[in-house]
């Protein structure tokens, strides 16, 4: 039988041994190099744009916002199990020195981001706020205190079902806080806020401990939700086998999967449109690609380059979607059984795939009209759109899939 | 003569030839006719019920589902039957209205059959609230309830039928009761796999007692109590005779 104290180690160990083979992947893909690249590139851009900032540029206000996001957003990674709600929940008196270090380990991971932050905006604050040092210094400091009370406060939260009240006032007290800082507000400001965040801490969110239960399925959820987010940004490079995807329900989309008509033949097509616009991030994937190619062609503005990049943008597309066919986990469910051959499926989804990159063509073309590009090379855009389309879905795609199948 | 539904002929099958889970299975359900599948964790329900399904493939026998057999083709073979699994697997992205829609198109139900058949599955298991609701915030029972609505929607010949019992509410048990009292009289079959041995006793119409992957005994109420020479012992107390390796026929 393991000892409760012994407990956390073990599961950060395991956790980490399981994160850095994603992290080994990670940094032996074209994806760390074009990081590299950004890096130094940006910097370089970075350090030249600064220079150039009139003092009244507002960081201030950019900072606000950007400490603010990392400091607030404070959930605590527990490293719990599902099948802890069964083993653990009796132990609960003896895990406070566990809980203990998930929240130590949670505030140390959620500083890295915070200090980047600040490093980052070092320049910027140098040049457009305060010239001396040890004032964005001693900011920084403030700053990793207020994270460690969000922290505590998140985990209070973690007490009741409900605390988007508490979750406000922490959000607000942070908020101000900040602003205060950075705003360089006179003491007593700051004197009078550490009054009232004492004051809120001692009489509001300490007592919630003291008063109620802890919320063992808040804890699970919240962990498994950062586990998700991790686990959707490692799925960019490699395949992650256990990766739940979360539903959104879209409701205003429904009437969009009612076209095909009642009858065998429309079983996938409706189901693989449904599991495009509900599940996991295929829609919002989808949408983000289109914008961010219709950003690419406005800045770019070029006639045939404009054509490259929506082709780009459409292959980048198709490979995104592509997934979906495995990922709708039809084998798990009750289609396993349908009485639907397996031609028909692929064709069902290989229908879906095709119109979702021909309608994407379509929007690039009509997006390049609208930024300026010739509505000549609209038409190109829209034209070598499909055939592309086309060939990458009854060509590649379909071929694919036909592999799988045996 | 009674309409052969489902036959099994001398099946055996399992997951590696060394090993074979089920020997010489053979056994038939007919039309309007209940068959209670019966045996420990492990006798091979299961994998019978997964080599009937066409989910794993025979090492020798045949399996015939109103005298077609897979081999001929899946997509026919697959249309006469429906399947309600033990642990009901949902799709996350689909409404309880969609799962149904998805069942009454796959087995070809023209649309006013479904709309008919739908509401009133519906408030058999009490679930017209539910109506648009995900699976996500469904308890186990009432995910069961989804699959057993989706089998009776289609009206198949067949059902094959898992441990039905576990995990719904006593409405859910005696809809799904009547409902196979409904299907019974209209010619259908159904192959239930189950641990409720009184349920089982009052409404199935024959029995396979599994053992072992063999069949220990088969045969009605009846029947069985003759061979055991005992009129009176009931299903339970041959089950367990069977289970501990009694040989209780021989007696």
């Amino acid at each position: 039988m393991e000892k409760v104290e012994t407990l956390w180690s073990r599961r950060l160990s395991e956790h980490w041994q399981m994160t850095s083979r994603y992290l080994k992947l990670l940094s032996n893909s074209g994806f760390m190099f074009t990081l590299y690249i950004l890096i130094i590139g940006g910097g370089y851009f970075y350090q030249q744009w600064v220079k150039g900032l009139p003092t009244t540029f507002p960081t201030e206000w950019i900072l606000l916002i950007l400490f603010s996001f990392f400091i607030i957003r404070s959930p605590i990674r527990t490293l719990l199990r599902s099948a802890d709600l069964v083993f653990l929940l009796p132990l609960e008196d003896k895990l406070a020195g566990y809980f203990k270090k998930a929240m130590v380990y949670s505030f140390i991971l959620q500083s890295i981001p915070l200090i980047f932050v600040w490093a980052i905006a070092l320049p910027l604050y140098l040049h457009t706020v305060d010239t001396r040092f040890s004032a964005y210094g001693a900011t920084l400091v403030v700053l990793i205190i207020i994270k460690g009370w969000n922290i505590l406060c998140a985990w209070q939260e973690n007490y009741l079902l409900e605390a988007n009240g508490y979750k406000w006032a922490r959000g607000v007290v942070s908020l101000l806080f900040i602003g205060l800082l950075l705003f360089e507000a006179p003491w007593y400001a700051l004197a009078l806020l550490v009054v009232i965040t004492v004051g809120l801490t001692l009489f509001s969110f300490h007592p919630l401990s003291q008063s109620h239960l802890l919320k063992w399925e808040v804890l699970l959820e919240i962990e498994e939700r950062q586990a998700a987010n991790f686990d959707r940004f490692a799925n960019l490079i490699t395949d992650v086998p256990h990766m739940k995807n979360r539903i959104k329900p879209r409701r205003y989309l429904n009437s969009v999967t009612e076209i095909f008509s009642f009858g065998s033949n429309s079983v996938f097509k409706r189901f693989f449109s449904k599991t495009f616009l509900r599940s996991g991030e295929y829609f919002g994937i989808y949408i983000r690609l289109i914008i961010v190619g219709a950003i690419v062609i406005w800045m770019v503005s070029g006639e045939l380059s404009s054509v490259i990049i929506a082709v780009i943008t459409v292959y980048l597309t198709a490979m995104q979607l592509l997934p979906m066919w495995s990922s709708g986990q039809v084998e798990e469910g009750p289609a396993l059984l349908y009485p639907i051959p397996e031609q028909v499926r692929q064709k069902n989804f290989l229908t879906i795939f095709m119109f979702l990159l021909t309608l994407e063509a379509l929007l690039l073309a009509i997006i390049s009209c609208l930024v300026g590009i010739p509505i000549l090379f609209a038409f190109l855009i829209l034209a070598v759109g499909i055939v592309f389309s086309f060939l990458f879905t009854y060509g590649y795609a379909s071929r694919k899939l036909h592999k799988e199948a045996d | 003569m009674m309409v052969e539904i489902l036959k099994v002929e001398q099946l055996s099958g399992g997951y590696s030839h060394n090993k074979p889970i089920i020997h010489d299975l053979s056994f038939q359900v007919g039309a309007g006719e209940l068959v209670g599948l019966v045996g420990l964790n492990g006798a091979g329900k299961s994998t019978t019920i997964k080599h009937i399904l066409g989910l794993m493939e025979p090492f020798k026998g045949t399996i015939q589902v109103d005298g077609h057999a897979i081999k001929e083709s899946v997509t026919d073979y697959r249309s006469h039957l429906a399947y309600i699994p033990e642990t009901p697997n949902l799709y996350e992205q689909l409404t309880l209205r969609e799962h149904l829609e998805a069942a009454a198109m796959a087995y070809g139900l023209d649309q006013t059959t479904y709309e008919e058949r739908m509401p009133q599955l519906l408030s058999l298991f009490r679930m017209e609230n539910r109506l648009e609701w995900f699976p996500g915030h469904f308890s186990k029972g009432m995910k069961q309830k989804v699959m057993i609505m989706c089998a009776f929607l289609v009206e198949p010949d067949l059902y094959v039928v898992d441990e039905p019992f576990v995990g719904l509410d006593p409405i859910g048990i005696q809809a799904f009761l009547d409902l196979m009292v409904d299907m019974k009289v209209k010619g259908a079959g159904i192959l239930m796999s189950t641990h409720i041995l009184s349920t089982a006793e009052q409404y199935c119409d024959r029995f396979i007692l599994l053992h072992e992957g063999r069949i220990a005994m088969q045969g009605t109420m009846d029947e069985l109590r003759e061979s055991v020479g005992d009129p009176k012992v009931s299903l339970h107390d041959i089950y367990v005779s069977v289970a501990k390796g009694e040989e209780p026929w021989k007696k």
